[in-house]
């Protein structure tokens, strides 16, 4: 195919799609071209699989390059505006390494300035930030008679936005609902029980902020939450803290979930 | 500040403003780092046209295809594995790579550089990915 950029045929081949894919992986391949590519991406599972690899062997080779200068971190870190929070999300494994660590092993060059994210292990805290303080106890704000019905009338609500949230090895879950009105329900929560002087905490992920939904218990069953204006929020996290709950936290998410 | 500075900058804080955009269960923030940060140097290399359009479409779909590294601990050794497997390609599919993934050139403009037709760029790209997954799958590094 020797078309020149902007004269490329709207349907590509699958052929033809799949001789550009090891391109494609490594950004070599652009304008409407490469718009075909990621249209046909789309509804051909084989050739995700394909560019996936691809993308793997990409990212492996980001990792050789040259250490980036110190002052690097600095920068970025101080054009941060707000102190790094300090809670760790999602399902990803611990940090292997503190920033100070990390300083030393960023990478750069051009061909590199993709190596760099190499730092990326402990800057998962990045996911985060503020947290607001309204930690609460549901279980005490919701009268317990009555619950179920109202959740399974959410669950049954056309408009509720339902979201799964899972632990890494997916042996613990926790279903939800949210209902238009911000109103949610944990209607059905598989978390092991964790002795008295613990407690799961259920937190909400918005684009620029983290706020506590409240303290769910040592063994938590269903559970009324409030999300307050539910339009930005897009995960929901369950972490483990002393019982009582925090206002902050540095512990890794037990299941977390993306609203759908 | 050099442009490789800045892409890194850029990105990082991209992530600390837009969290939702990387999605766990696609794959390690490390890649999904790197391949944004892959894209934005490209992305400076290449006309101001280029770069809208890639920002259209990232605006069109927040995830793009493909980040599935599974999580794993990142060490020194995995530099000299990658380092080992890109000088053991052909020749030929060892530069057509670097080209594209180091010099940020599109296949296109790398089969002018090595004045070879496109079709066979193309295609030395792919194998040359193919050859050197299998050999980092061979040493554990990458997914078999």
């Amino acid at each position: 195919m020797n078309a020149p950029e902007g004269d490329v045929p709207s349907r590509l081949s699958h052929a033809e799609i799949e001789a550009l894919l090891g391109s494609y992986a490594l950004d070599a391949v652009d304008g409407p071209e490469a718009e075909a590519v990621e249209l046909h991406l789309l509804e051909c599972p084989r050739c995700r699989a394909e560019v996936a690899q691809h993308r793997e062997v990409a990212a492996l080779l980001g990792n050789v390059g040259t250490p980036a200068p110190d002052r690097l971190w600095d920068r970025i870190a101080a054009s941060l505006e707000e102190a790094p929070p300090d809670l760790r999300l999602a399902a990803v494994p611990e940090p292997r390494r503190g920033p100070k660590a990390i300083r030393g092993r960023l990478r750069v060059g051009l061909a590199a300035t993709a190596a760099a994210a190499a730092v990326v292990i402990g800057l998962l805290a990045f996911q985060v930030n503020r947290l607001d303080n309204r930690v609460n106890n549901l279980a005490q704000a919701t009268p317990e008679h009555g619950l179920s019905q109202v959740a399974t009338a959410a669950v049954l609500d056309p408009q509720a936005r339902r979201v799964d949230l899972r632990s890494p090895q997916g042996n613990q879950s926790v279903q939800g609902v949210v209902l238009p009105n911000g109103n949610g329900y944990l209607v059905k929560v598989d978390l092991r029980p964790l002795p008295a002087r613990q407690t799961y905490q259920l937190w909400a992920v918005t684009g620029s902020r983290q706020v506590s939904l409240g303290v769910l218990g040592a063994d938590p069953q269903q559970t009324a939450f409030s999300l307050g204006s539910p339009s930005g929020v897009g995960t929901l996290v369950v972490t483990v803290e002393p019982a009582g709950g925090v206002t902050s936290t540095t512990n890794p998410a037990v299941v977390s979930g993306v609203l759908s | 500040m050099s442009a490789a500075e800045e892409v890194i900058q850029e990105v990082f804080i991209r992530l600390w403003h837009r969290p939702e955009k990387f999605d766990p269960e696609r794959g390690s923030l490390r890649s999904f780092l790197l391949a944004q940060a892959h894209g934005r140097a490209v992305d400076l290399l290449r006309a101001e046209s280029s770069r809208r359009r890639r920002e259209e479409r990232e605006a069109r779909s927040t995830a793009t295809s493909g980040y599935d590294l599974e999580h794993e601990v990142w060490d020194l050794t995995v530099a000299d594995h990658v380092k080992e497997a890109l000088s053991g390609l052909p020749d030929e599919e060892r530069r057509a790579i670097e080209l594209a993934y180091f010099g940020g050139h599109t296949y296109r403009e790398v089969a002018v550089l090595l004045d070879q037709p496109e079709g066979t760029v193309k295609s030395r790209i792919r194998a040359g990915l193919k050859r050197m997954r299998s050999k980092l799958a061979d040493s554990g590094v990458a997914g078999p």
